[in-house]
């Protein structure tokens, strides 16, 4: 999603992350880490988020009620794309790189037929969403 | 042409999806995929806010101090918001 960002930065396109509740805390690859304490627990949690893979996407950090996420729908990864007039344009139960890319690259060459953009990004290669 | 109320079953990417069951219990997780609760956040997403309709207005703080109202980019900026966590 950084190449995303990276990508559309020159043409109104805003790339935000939601950081919500750690689905597998405690497991196999992730014993370090725990459910929420606090919401500062869970801030200190998107901080270390942040540092470790080098965001640049700023990343909003829900409640500890969880109010937003579930307004969203709930499941871990899900992904919107919002046109500027407030509509939605796009909705994924589990967020896809390429697809994203494809939504975008419409809409912004709509906007400016002039400059068209093409998809780039297969999330094939990818392992993991961020 | 991608469609635009996407549903996934599982995340994309390598293994057709389950590369990240490596690092997971995978008899919790599949407990966790296959309970009724899961099924129907799944069941209602593409009801929630589909295509064409109003996203609703998001003001949350970042990791950076500030605080960002997704009201904010009305007219001026499309944006995509998705959710994530570390594990």
């Amino acid at each position: 999603m950084e190449q995303i960002r990276e990508k559309y930065a020159e043409r109104d396109v805003e790339v935000l992350s939601m950081y919500v509740r750690e689905p597998h805390a405690g497991e196999i690859g992730f014993r370090q880490y725990a459910d929420h304490r606090n919401y500062n627990h869970k801030m200190s949690y998107a901080c270390e988020l942040v540092e470790s893979k080098g965001l640049q996407i700023p990343i909003l950090v829900d409640g500890m009620d969880q109010q937003h996420h579930e307004i969203l729908g709930n499941l871990p990864n899900i992904a919107y794309v919002v046109y500027k007039w407030g509509k939605v344009e796009y909705t994924a139960t589990w967020l896809d790189a390429a697809a994203t890319d494809e939504v975008l690259a419409e809409l912004v060459t709509g906007d400016d037929p002039s400059r068209p953009v093409k998809k780039t990004i297969e999330t094939a290669q990818l392992g993991t969403a961020i | 042409m991608v469609e635009r109320n996407h549903f996934l079953k599982r995340p994309p990417g390598p293994l057709f999806g389950f590369w990240s069951w490596r690092y997971l219990n995978k008899w919790k997780t599949f407990r966790l995929v296959t309970s009724k609760r899961v099924r129907e956040f799944y069941e209602r997403f593409p009801k929630n806010y589909p295509p064409g309709s109003a996203f609703p207005a998001i003001e949350l703080e970042t990791t950076d101090g500030r605080r960002i109202d997704t009201r904010g980019f009305l007219g001026r900026k499309h944006f995509v918001l998705f959710t994530g966590a570390i594990t």
